[in-house]
């Protein structure tokens, strides 16, 4: 926002040097300000009152390279006449009032050889030049010619009006800015809170700061924060309460079931039992799934992939670890332990075996876990993430899992300012990633 | 041998407490059942106890405060049932003096196994030694044994897998003393009554892998003669 101001303000600076330089006054112009008439006028009243004589002598004191005067017995004639010197004649008749009849004013373009430009030196003006030329009749029935030419072009003017200018615009772009700022970080700091929310849910009230109606806002967001997460929180922890409570009678539940004789009908038994027991487990880490229980550290992720694949494998089940070594991360390692248990998991019931890798790519580090299953098609993949949904209605190697593994996984991402990427695998299969800041 | 073993059930909840007792009593065993701790005192106090089943979460007074109480007491074996979960569960409890723990809900299967390994063991192996948190360090490392993991001099968290995990704990619970292979596999089945197709010899490789500065000259794990190990690194308990 302040890169915005600044760049207006300084367009605003270079289109106002642009015009301020460009800016030329015609003859016409000139003459038809105050100053030029005024000497002109001052010149006309003193030569009427003194003799003829003195006349030639007055008019070589008084005129300069600028401001021409000569006394001729006709007007002023080898100039035009316009509708703008004719507005100009009528207004002079009007303000110095005088006849009409006794006053000219024609444009010419003059040369060296006309009157008093014989004094002024090359370098002080360029000829030929552009003039008006006012004649005013005096009483004694002779006519005074007045010149007047453009405004020059000074460039010490100029400067001088910039650094003026460049003056203002600092100190009005130096209160902007500072004004914006004030405005500024509060906002930040509420956009990144707000980001930070959306994403993890993660409760750190903003400082109020800034414009009223900012602290406004931001007093507001506070609040909305407190709400959600109290709600959320009471949910959670009730619906965690349930399923811990669940716990005991099934397990006395498992231990009576032990106690009966028919081996086949206690076999189903326990199968129904541990399909409850697998239940409330899923839902329990569900729950705790993107909370933010552990503190983040600083680990060695080679060595947690390769000891998850080593939990596996110690069960008999097909899981490894192919590399890279030495890649640590900052992270929550329980629960990202968990998100990559789920990820193979999957990826042993669907598939034949997972293969764990992991690389570090530019400040992230990027988890795989690939399969040589079926894969999930592109289309589906949305719906696979969500919880509890399960794609395909068979139970692929007796696989009871409850649609929970991946949903987990992806709010643990998410968690970490992460997320999890399901990708197809080459030749075949299903690549789930997650990708973390390693930071 | 089992068959005369004496063990205590002790869980205010009747409804496990009685099946239970049934599921060991079919197994050999001869039980006796308290739902408190003072009943479990009166048991206590009139027969020869082997091993204690205890509950932790109990109204009155608890199953920790009770093992606490009784390691300076009578020095009884004891499996705790926790209703937690996950790593952080190593707990206080072992830290307490109980030998090993069993997460409800439980595989009864399972417990049994439990029970009869911590009794043979407390039959061949001397007592762990107790202290007062599980807290060590060793050769620059930190080990909770809460925790699957290590931390290393730089901070940096190196994870355990569960066999190695269980093995380091074993290990160091027993430092200095050397464990034949056949005590070792004993001490780390696991949670789920694991089947560990690797030989104690490969996760030991493993364990040296993450903890040696220099693998082909070990110095916190050493092999013996005959076929055991034994950690000769210094450990430091925190207090």
């Amino acid at each position: 926002m302040i890169a915005v101001l600044a760049l207006a303000l300084l367009g605003l600076f270079a289109v106002l040097v642009t015009l301020e330089m460009l800016e030329h006054d015609t003859a016409l112009e000139t003459a038809s300000s105050g100053t030029p008439l005024e000497r002109a006028h001052g010149l006309y009243t003193a030569l009427n009152g003194i003799d003829a004589d003195s006349i030639p002598a007055v008019l070589r004191i008084v005129s300069s390279c600028h401001f021409g005067y000569t006394v001729s017995a006709r007007p002023f004639g080898r100039g035009r006449s316009t509708a703008e010197t004719e507005q100009l004649r009528a207004r002079l008749a009007d303000q110095l009032s005088l006849d009409a009849r006794r006053l000219g004013v024609s444009q010419a373009r003059l040369t060296r050889q006309d009157f008093s430009y014989g004094q002024c030196r090359d370098a002080e003006i360029d000829l030929p030049v552009d003039a008006v030329v006012v004649s005013l009749q005096l009483d004694s029935g002779a006519w005074l010619n007045a010149e007047i030419h453009a405004h020059e072009w000074h460039w010490r003017e100029k400067l001088e009006w910039m650094f003026r200018a460049s003056l203002a615009f600092v100190f009005v772009g130096a209160v902007a800015i500072y004004f914006m700022r004030r405005l500024n970080r509060p906002l930040n700091r509420l956009t990144d809170a707000a980001q930070r929310f959306g994403a993890g849910l993660q409760v750190a009230p903003v400082p109020e700061g800034g414009p009223l109606d900012l602290q406004r806002a931001i007093r507001a967001f506070n609040e909305m924060q407190r709400q959600v997460t109290g709600e959320l929180a009471r949910r959670t922890s009730t619906l965690a309460a349930i399923s811990h409570d669940v716990r005991t009678p099934l397990t006395a539940l498992r231990i009576k079931t032990e106690l009966i004789d028919d081996d086949e009908l206690r076999a189903d038994m326990v199968a129904s039992i541990r399909r409850m027991e697998a239940i409330t487990a899923s839902a329990l880490e569900f729950l705790q799934g993107g909370a933010h229980a552990e503190p983040m550290r600083c680990v060695d992720l080679s060595e947690l992939l390769e000891s998850e694949c080593q939990e596996f494998a110690d069960l008999g089940r097909p899981a490894a670890f192919t590399g890279a070594y030495g890649i640590r991360c900052n992270c929550r390692p329980d629960a990202l332990a968990r998100a990559v248990r789920n990820l193979i998991d999957n990826a042993i019931k669907y598939g034949d075996g997972a293969r764990v890798a992991a690389c570090e790519d530019n400040g992230w580090v990027e988890i795989v876990v690939a399969d040589d299953g079926p894969g999930i098609a592109p289309e589906l993949r949305q719906q696979a993430l969500r919880p509890f949904e399960r794609l395909s209605q068979s139970n692929h190697n007796g696989a009871t899992g409850f649609g929970l593994g991946l949903a987990v996984a992806q709010a643990i991402a998410a968690g970490h300012g992460g997320e999890l990427i399901l990708d197809a695998h080459q030749p075949g299969g299903l690549a789930a990633k997650i990708r973390i800041p390693a930071r | 041998m089992d068959e005369q073993s004496h063990i205590v059930i002790i869980d205010d909840d009747r409804d496990i407490r009685t099946p239970l007792a049934q599921y060991f009593r079919r197994h050999g065993f001869r039980v006796s059942v308290a739902a408190d701790a003072r009943e479990m005192d009166r048991v206590l106090a009139t027969a020869h106890v082997d091993l204690l089943v205890l509950d932790v979460v109990m109204p009155g007074e608890d199953g920790l405060s009770i093992c606490r109480r009784l390691q300076e007491t009578a020095r009884i074996p004891v499996i705790l049932l926790t209703a937690l979960a996950e790593s952080t569960d190593r707990i206080v409890g072992l830290e307490l003096g109980a030998d090993d723990y069993v997460t409800k809900p439980f595989d009864p299967r399972e417990l049994l196994a439990r029970v009869k390994s911590v009794l043979r063991r407390s039959r061949t192996l001397p007592r762990r030694q107790q202290h007062a948190t599980g807290r060590v360090t060793f050769a620059g490392w930190q080990f909770d044994f809460a925790r699957k993991e290590v931390i290393g001099a730089d901070g940096v968290v190196v994870r355990l897998s569960s066999g190695e995990h269980l093995l380091l704990v074993s290990l160091i619970e027993h430092a200095g003393l050397t464990l034949t292979r056949d005590q070792l596999l004993d001490l780390t089945k696991g949670r789920e009554a694991r089947v560990f197709d690797r030989s104690i010899d490969n996760q030991i490789s493993r364990l040296r892998r993450k903890l040696e500065p220099d693998q082909k000259n070990p110095r916190i794990i050493l092999t013996k003669w005959g076929g055991g190990y034994v950690f000769t690194a210094e450990v430091e308990w925190a207090s």
